[in-house]
């Protein structure tokens, strides 16, 4: 056996603790979601399914209205992440950039946005939001995420720009290339996959969060998908577990995938700058 | 040289002058401040007005009320509690994951078979939202029909029909066990760009110098991770502290607000109870406690930038 | 091509004052190297060249036409970067032709300029390829293709050639010199590497500390430095100093007493010096002779602490007092290690320089 070999069974088996603790509940979820209703409520519990029953997703979609759900998580989360990177690209640009007054001041004022929780504030928040008119409405979430996740963007995206070195574009300017024309030929090619990897996180942070849409959202037509699954749980007479499980994956798989592409990228771009 | 490691001038195209680019700069940034300002600026303003203020539960201000709200919280047998189990489970989850993630974090950053696939796995509680783990979690360590149970029975176990959430002190410390499982992936993230930042010849120095074994580790690697343990400690903290979901979803807080936290307190005394006054106050003690470790945070950082 | 006029130039950063009253006139088809220590402002006064720091006072004007508010697109320079500054997602023609492109030229004529660059440079079979395929020396390449595929009214060089291993290095200092003849340009380059600034330039402009301390051609630098400064910057191995002063001996003649030697040395003809000047002398290692026990007239005894043999030349490091000079000859020297050894300094190659100005006397 080579010594990488033998390392990397060492290694795999350091891990596998927290590796099965992290997949037992995946496992549930897909043994869960694929059972029919009455093999969950017995005594006798078995890992695999009597049969693959795909009825529990067929019920999400068309009797609980779990894709109104769906629907308005991919609303707000794109919505957010749209504003967010609206606001965050020139911010992070000015940062990286441009000598201007009271820069510093501006990076702190990010950080201490970034540790307040919007759930410390949610009172503040829902009376704000009531004020309004805008309890219910999708697009109260979209202003709420892109303000708590934007610092965060701001970060990535600068210590991305950071990378791009400025030469690039003083040697456009010196080749005749106006500011907007360096930006859009020289700096917005490089900085592309910056922006995606910031996008595609923001996007994961909106789809996740929870508080502040219980909170904002009271209405189950406007719930999002995390939402209106802790409230398939409160909601029954009895849990229907399968239903649940079946609604966590269809609203985590996506997600995950989306995840684990950009991970890679993630892990870069904190150790660049992000914790800075 | 070092000029050309200085800021740029904006050179503006048609020959403006710099003065007038300033401005420009300012105007990039504004749509962010202007943002913020309104989503987190004005909440804080009226957080800080309903904790000194008479509020009635439909959220209407009544009068000033000096620290009534706060002397309410105060003497609430209640709170004192999710004071108290506040501090519990931010010690206990940070704690918890910082222990972890340095090994598994040093685990990850060697070279072997499947590393990429590991990573995903690792970091895979991080794309999931913090509800939807909550209640999967409770589905697993569900009583009666949970897989939990299924499996500790399969291997021989007693554990048949185990009330796991029923006991508040097995509730908590399974949540507490949560809280670490999803805190872990950013902590792990945090430590591996310090591990990458420091370079192999370090250890190969230190190997010419004699250390042997765990000596690498205690020397070169424990000093170097330093700056980024303080950092993913301090961050830990305050996502820790604020976490709603999980408690929130797995018991409520119960049995009998043995698990109640800070956070799911002010909650309950705001949309369950329609105390808004005393929520604020409680509010505005969280976010005082916050204050402290922003400050602390900051002061970590600035003495980090001195030492470089 | 065309003049760069540089009169009375400052730089601030905030309170900092980076460039203090630079005066330098670049005539049309020059060659002049800005050199000195790092940190001296060289750089900084190409940026402010090429418009890439804005000007905090005085004037620069390039072909009679004052810059200051000119950005960086309108000044019709070209520059090569320190880093290259190559653009990552462009081919090596693409960058070469991107300048053209800004302006709208039609196709044929930036592939037709590009291809020329090519010829010139080498290039021509590299075209195609990304930065990130190509040697440090190519890059190098492409980024002088760039700035010589249009005709701009000058050339700035940022260190360009700091990057290359010593070999390429020399090869693209004769490369470059040769293309700015070749193409009649104007060129102002940064270095802080003299044995570039000497071989390479019509007149050298040694800075230091924000000022400059003296410009001139390089032979004028070397023979004649203006100050310590200089006689000291310029040189390899550097100038060897000694403080000493002017005395009367008992003929009555003006000598030189070093601080350290009991011999004192014949005064070259300055004719300014009076008994009891303090002075610095400084002599370039190259100057100065073994001579055997016989010779007895201006002469310094000192001690052999190192020799190091390069094959072609011998330089001995040699104490007299505590003073350690560096001596460079061509011959092969027998000596060792703690021989005892006489110099003569050549009087017509003595520099002198003031102790309290650091002026040349």
């Amino acid at each position: 056996m080579t010594s990488k070999a033998r390392k990397s069974l060492i290694c795999w088996g350091a891990l596998s603790p927290i590796v099965v603790v992290i997949l037992f509940p995946y496992a549930t979820m897909l043994s869960t979601a694929l059972k029919h209703k009455d093999e969950i409520f017995t005594f006798e519990q078995t890992w695999w399914p009597r049969e693959f029953y795909l009825g529990n997703f067929a019920d999400l979609l068309f009797e609980r209205g779990f894709g109104q759900a769906i629907f308005n998580s991919l609303y707000i989360s794109v919505g957010a992440t749209l504003l967010s990177s609206a606001v965050a690209i020139p911010a992070a640009y000015a940062l990286s950039r441009l000598r201007m007054p009271g820069k510093g001041a501006f990076r702190n004022y990010l950080l201490i946005t970034q540790m307040i929780s919007p759930i410390v504030l949610i009172i503040g928040l829902f009376r704000m939001f009531a004020y309004f008119g805008m309890i219910n409405d999708p697009h109260a979430l979209i202003i709420a995420h892109s303000a708590f996740y934007m610092a965060f963007a701001v970060w990535m995206l600068q210590s991305y720009f950071d990378t791009i070195p400025k030469d690039l574009e003083e040697a456009a300017w010196l080749d005749g290339a106006s500011r907007t024309r360096a930006f859009i030929s020289v700096f917005l090619p490089l900085c592309l996959p910056g922006v995606a990897v910031t996008a595609l996180f923001t996007f994961v942070n909106s789809w996740n969060e929870y508080a502040m849409s219980l909170t904002m959202l009271r209405d189950a037509s406007s719930q999002t998908a995390p939402v209106k699954i802790a409230f398939l749980t409160g909601t029954l007479y009895e849990t229907e577990w399968n239903i649940i499980m079946a609604a966590t994956l269809m609203a985590t798989v996506p997600v995950a995938i989306i995840f684990a592409s950009i991970q890679n990228y993630l892990v870069r771009g904190l150790s660049l700058g992000g914790v800075k | 040289m070092t000029a050309s490691t200085t800021t740029l001038v904006p050179p503006s195209p048609r020959g403006l002058r710099l003065s007038k680019a300033i401005p420009g700069a300012l105007l990039l940034i504004l749509p962010s401040l202007l943002l913020s300002a309104m989503v987190i600026g004005y909440p804080i303003f009226d957080v800080l007005r309903m904790s000194v203020a008479d509020v009635n539960r439909f959220g209407r201000v009544l009068g000033f009320a000096g620290f009534d709200n706060f002397l309410a919280a105060f003497t609430d047998p209640i709170f004192l509690q999710s004071a108290w189990q506040t501090l519990i489970w931010t010690f206990c989850v940070v704690g918890g994951t910082v222990l972890i993630s340095v090994p598994i974090a040093i685990i990850l950053n060697e070279e072997f078979y499947g590393r990429t696939v590991a990573r995903t796995i690792i970091l895979l509680p991080w794309a999931v939202s913090l509800a939807m783990t909550a209640l999967v979690w409770r589905f697993v360590v569900n009583g009666d029909f949970g897989t939990l149970n299924t499996t500790l029975s399969a291997l021989g176990l007693p554990f048949d029909n185990f009330p796991w959430l029923a006991d508040a002190s097995t509730a908590f410390g399974i949540e507490i066990l949560v809280g670490i499982l999803v805190s872990m992936p950013f902590t792990v993230t945090i430590i591996m760009g310090g591990l990458t930042a420091i370079p192999d010849t370090l250890y190969e120095a230190s190997r010419m110098d004699g250390a042997r074994g765990l000596q690498g580790f205690r020397h070169i690697t424990l000093p170097l991770l330093r700056p980024f343990l303080q950092i993913a400690v301090v961050l830990n903290v305050i996502y820790v502290f604020n976490s709603f979901p999980i408690i929130w979803i797995m018991t409520n807080g119960g049995p009998a607000n043995r698990t109640d936290i800070l956070i799911t307190y002010v909650y309950k005394q705001a949309f369950g109870f329609g105390k808004l006054g005393t929520a604020a106050a409680g509010s505005v003690v969280m976010f005082a406690m916050l204050l402290a470790f922003s400050v602390l945070y900051l002061y970590m950082t600035r003495s980090r930038e001195v030492q470089q | 091509m065309a003049a760069i006029e540089i009169s009375k130039v400052v730089k601030t950063f905030g309170a900092v004052k980076v460039l203090d009253g630079i005066d330098v006139e670049v005539k049309d088809r020059e060659f002049i190297v800005l050199v000195g220590p790092s940190g001296c402002g060289k750089s900084t006064l190409l940026r402010m060249i090429a418009g890439l720091e804005s000007i905090s006072g005085g004037q620069v004007a390039i072909g009679g036409r004052r810059v200051n508010e000119v950005g960086p697109q309108e000044r019709d320079l070209a520059m090569v970067f320190q880093s290259y500054a190559l653009y990552p997602h462009m081919t090596a023609a693409e960058n070469m032709g991107f300048s053209l492109k800004l302006r709208n030229r039609p196709a044929g004529e930036v592939r037709e300029a590009v291809l020329d660059a090519a010829r010139r440079l080498h290039l021509t079979a590299l075209l195609d390829r990304y930065p990130r395929q190509l040697s440090g020396g190519q890059r190098q390449r492409v980024a002088m293709g760039r700035a010589i595929v249009r005709d701009p009214s000058a050339f700035l060089f940022d260190e360009p050639l700091s990057n290359l291993d010593a070999k390429l290095r020399a090869h693209m200092r004769i490369e470059i010199r040769q293309l700015h003849d070749a193409l009649g340009a104007t060129s102002v380059y940064v270095t802080h590497d003299q044995v570039e600034a000497m071989t390479m330039a019509d007149r050298i402009v040694v800075m230091n500390a924000g000022r400059i301390e003296q410009v001139g051609t390089p032979i004028e630098l070397f023979d004649t430095p203006a100050n310590l400064f200089v006689a000291g910057f310029l040189g390899a191995p550097t100038m060897n100093f000694s403080g000493g002063a002017v005395v009367r001996d008992d003929a009555g003649e003006l000598r030189i007493a070093l601080q350290v030697s009991p011999r004192t040395l014949p005064l070259p003809d300055t004719g300014s010096l009076d008994e009891g000047a303090e002075i610095v002398l400084g002599m370039r290692p190259q100057h100065i002779e073994i001579v055997g026990e016989d010779v007895q007239d201006g002469v310094i005894d000192a001690e052999v602490r190192a020799i190091e043999q390069t094959g072609c030349e011998t330089n001995l490091i040699v104490a007299f007092g505590d003073v350690e000079w560096t001596i460079q000859s061509h011959h092969r020297v027998l000596a060792a290690t703690g021989d005892a050894i006489r110099l003569r300094l050549d009087p017509a190659r003595v520099h002198l320089f003031d102790k309290q100005t650091e002026k040349r006397l």
